[in-house]
């Protein structure tokens, strides 16, 4: 049996039953890859530019550009590799408000911005360092990365894709623009009804149990849009329930996250996450 | 090209005995889709230890008695990643096993990071720093990293939220991008509250700070001599 601690409000539900959505197949090839480094200000036909590919994403370089495109979700991410991530010795002074501002109208200049989004979290990467004195120094935050949820009939888009992120410098520069965030087709199928955060409880619970967890806290019930993450194929989005969990081991020392996904949509289609794969065998270690 | 030399160790399933810990999912697919994706890019396997198989002496020193035996494991290969539990407490280290062999529990109390061969430890567990201030980076890992180039962890609790997280870091670090960002770049995610951080040692601290902001698996030969300074390198 679990024992549940719920620290978490439950999600108030839409009015309407928001609708199951057919997600078109990406278009991932040479030629798409170089129309989007065209659509982003990328000059292909001048030459210099290198494209390459795996089983997985498409790639074109040119100077410190990397365009990277996904076969299977058709995210992406257009990254300068001089500037995304590297310690300049600055410090970036920026608000979140500022930052906000300058992401979303960079989008919008590129026509990238979702149609509607709302701020999922503003983030930054500090760096810091310290001797034998065990004492703070130099920290600072060399990057500010504005992370946008995209919202579809007034429910936010989840999960380890849905999300458009767009990372700025300390000169207010954008260093790269990551967008895990696939195309919506058309309306595959109404939702003849919402299940309850209740019965997303439940189903977590019985997950839980057949585990053999004795306790969790659960921080956390959404309601939204799930979007798997840029590896994956995925034909519908689907409503669905998110219950960020703590699971509390035995001696309640060893604590770790767990994230529980279940379907929203009383006739959901399918499977809303992929099963992990299976481990390798393994054959008894000789001691 | 450097190649690497690349060991797993992962734990899904726990029993319900002395070791009893709360079952996990997705440990295999990080560490194994971390150890694939370096061999595709030219590194070497050498062991993928899983469930009962992993075992606390592979990291514990022999000059810890009780059977350590990490110059043979942990420390025999240049890239070691594990998948599991982790808790953080009295400024040590532990990470959990489902097997006692010799103990449930390793603590970083009983580690020689980097004596040997290994450059990069990948702690893909819960609390491998409590928080990013100075006494809780330098208290828990100045005294293990002992010629580790790098340790590379989360602050507080992490959840496992996708499979290709592994795969995604072991394509990055083999293909020769800074492992600091690599590993960050992998590991964050906006939606939920993991927060990657990376840890690099240096003699000095201008060594540190290049290491954090540099050094790809191509700096396996660049030792570091001693870890009188760490620099740390986290998104949050």
């Amino acid at each position: 049996m679990t024992t549940i601690h719920l620290k978490a409000a439950m999600p108030a539900l839409p009015p309407t039953p928001p609708p199951i959505f057919n997600m078109p197949t990406p278009t991932a090839s040479e030629s798409a890859i170089l129309r989007l480094a065209a659509r982003l200000g990328l000059n292909t036909r001048q030459g210099g530019g290198r494209v390459a590919h795996d089983d997985k994403t498409f790639s074109y370089s040119h100077g410190p550009i990397d365009l990277t495109l996904h076969r299977a979700s058709g995210a992406f991410r257009f990254a300068n590799r001089n500037t995304w991530q590297v310690d300049h010795r600055s410090n970036v002074e920026l608000s979140d408000e500022e930052a906000v501002r300058i992401a979303r109208t960079h989008l919008e200049s590129l026509d990238l911005l979702p149609r509607e989004s709302k701020v999922q979290r503003v983030s930054r990467l500090h760096v810091a360092a310290a001797g034998p004195e065990r004492v703070m120094l130099d920290h600072r935050v060399i990057d500010v990365a504005v992370h946008l949820q995209p919202v579809v009939r007034g429910l936010p888009v989840d999960g380890p894709g849905g999300t458009v992120t767009v990372y700025l410098d300390h000169e207010k520069s954008v260093t790269c623009v990551d967008y895990r965030s696939r195309r919506v087709g058309a309306i595959h199928r109404q939702t003849t009804r919402l299940l309850t955060p209740e019965h997303a409880l439940d189903s977590a619970r019985r997950s839980w149990e057949a585990r053999g967890i004795a306790e969790v806290e659960v921080n956390e019930v959404r309601l939204c849009y799930y979007e798997m993450g840029s590896e994956d194929r995925q034909r519908y989005l689907q409503p669905a329930y998110l219950v960020l969990a703590t699971l509390i081991g035995a001696d309640r020392r060893i604590r770790t996250g767990d994230i529980y996904v279940s379907p929203a949509a009383a006739n959901a289609v399918g499977r809303i996450v992929t099963p992990p794969p299976r481990p390798s065998a393994q054959t008894r270690r000789a001691a | 090209m450097t190649t690497v030399s690349v060991g797993v160790e992962w734990i899904n399933d726990f029993h319900g005995d002395a070791c009893s810990q709360n079952q996990l999912v997705s440990m295999n697919t990080h560490a194994e889709g971390f150890q694939n994706a370096m061999v595709s890019h030219g590194h070497t396997k050498v062991f993928d230890w899983g469930d009962d198989n992993a075992w606390e002496t592979d990291f514990r020193n022999p000059a810890f008695g009780s059977g350590g035996d990490a110059l043979n494991w942990s420390d025999n290969v240049n890239f070691c990643y594990f998948a599991d539990h982790g808790g953080n407490w009295s400024n040590i280290m532990h990470i959990a096993f489902s097997k006692a062999h010799n103990q449930c529990l390793a603590s970083s109390d009983t580690w020689k990071l980097g004596v040997k061969n290994l450059k990069w430890l990948a702690l893909d567990v819960c609390d491998g720093t409590l928080d990013t201030t100075a006494a809780a980076v330098v208290d828990v890992w100045g005294g293990p990293m002992q010629g580790l180039h790098m340790v590379l962890t989360f602050v507080n609790t992490t959840s496992p939220w996708s499979a290709s997280e592994g795969t995604n870091f072991g394509n990055a670090a083999g293909a020769g991008q800074p492992l600091s960002n690599a590993w960050l770049d992998a590991y964050y995610s906006s939606s939920i509250s993991n927060s990657p951080i990376a840890i690099s040692a240096g003699a000095t601290q201008q060594e540190a700070i290049n290491r954090r902001e540099n050094e790809t698996v191509g700096w396996r030969d660049a030792a570091v001599t001693s870890t009188s300074w760490l620099a740390w390198k986290w998104r949050y």
